[in-house]
């Protein structure tokens, strides 16, 4: 798959979210549950006019959330729920990417520590045996 | 049927399943949660994940219950992403989740973290679905009825997939 399709994929799920995030748009997915409706019949159940339905309307089909249909003159919208699966998808990736670099960045940690607590040895270690370093001073002494 | 979704029990009666993550680590459950909330600066995935991008950075403010989650850059307005709710170091952490939006418009991340076998076993769980139905008071039918529902059929759907 091309970059290009993954950035479109993320942009497709943010604009899922932000579709979401707006009270009347949730309204009429919630409408549309009980099947294909015009917009008509929705503005009715709806306390705001037709022309912001229409454009939340466009809203939701831009982000695959609902798509329309013509029957003879009128014009049913109904769900499509694919553009929830883009959200989801997205979310789990999001996710597992974060706690994949979570567990590295733990591993890091864990050789730190270890590290440090070799250093720590270490200088434990020089402070007890001051006298056997002065004596590798005399270099070559014992050979 | 008439199901009330209360978002004072977290995961309990909501009709949406949270989404849960695991990630085995291999470290104690204290150093595994200090990693994640200390250090989270060296993990989060900014370039992908982020409101201002990779040379942003973010951190736990004040640790602690009432932390803020904030991603601050030179020159941009800090985004905070959310507030810690539960902060018990080497157990669980818990967090309102809203990167790029209110805080009204929160979800809720949940982290465990559970020692096993020597190695920590790092739970999470993304839910609070609900509240995208919160401040639709008038449709609180639907919301109860309808909302989750819909939410509900495509986290079976990807469970399924």
């Amino acid at each position: 798959m091309s970059n290009h399709s993954a950035a479109a994929r993320v942009t497709a799920a943010e604009d899922v979210f932000d579709a979401l995030g707006e009270p009347v748009r949730r309204q009429i997915i919630a409408r549309l549950r009980s099947g294909p409706t015009p917009v008509g019949k929705l503005a009715e159940q709806l306390t705001v006019g037709r022309p912001a339905v229409s454009k939340h309307l466009r809203v939701l089909e831009g982000a695959g959330l609902v798509r329309h249909e013509s029957r003879g003159t009128r014009n049913l919208y109904a769900l499509a729920p694919e553009g929830m699966v883009v959200a989801q998808q997205w979310l789990v990736a999001m996710w597992d990417t974060a706690l994949a670099a979570f567990a590295d960045a733990v591993d890091a940690a864990v050789e730190e520590d270890v590290d440090d607590q070799v250093r720590e040895q270490a200088r434990r270690l020089a402070r007890s045996q001051r006298p056997s370093r002065s004596s590798t001073k005399r270099r070559g002494g014992t050979r | 049927m008439t199901s009330t979704i209360s978002h004072s029990s977290p995961g309990s009666g909501a009709a949406v399943p949270p989404l849960r993550r695991e990630v085995l680590v291999d470290a104690g459950p204290d150093l595994a949660f200090r990693v994640f909330t200390d250090r989270i600066a060296a993990w989060w995935p900014l370039g992908e994940h982020s409101v201002h991008g990779a040379e942003a950075t973010v951190a736990f403010v004040d640790p602690g219950v009432g932390s803020r989650i904030v991603e601050s850059k030179t020159g941009a307005d800090d985004a905070v992403w959310g507030t810690v709710t539960l902060w018990e170091p080497g157990e669980l952490i818990a967090f309102s989740w809203h990167p790029g939006k209110s805080a009204d418009e929160a979800s809720r991340v949940t982290v465990t973290f559970e020692e096993t076998d020597g190695k920590t076993l790092v739970t999470l769980e993304h839910g609070g679905w609900e509240v995208f139905g919160e401040h639709a008071a008038q449709a609180r039918e639907e919301y109860d009825h309808g909302w989750p529902v819909v939410l509900g059929r495509y986290v079976e759907q990807v469970a399924a997939g």
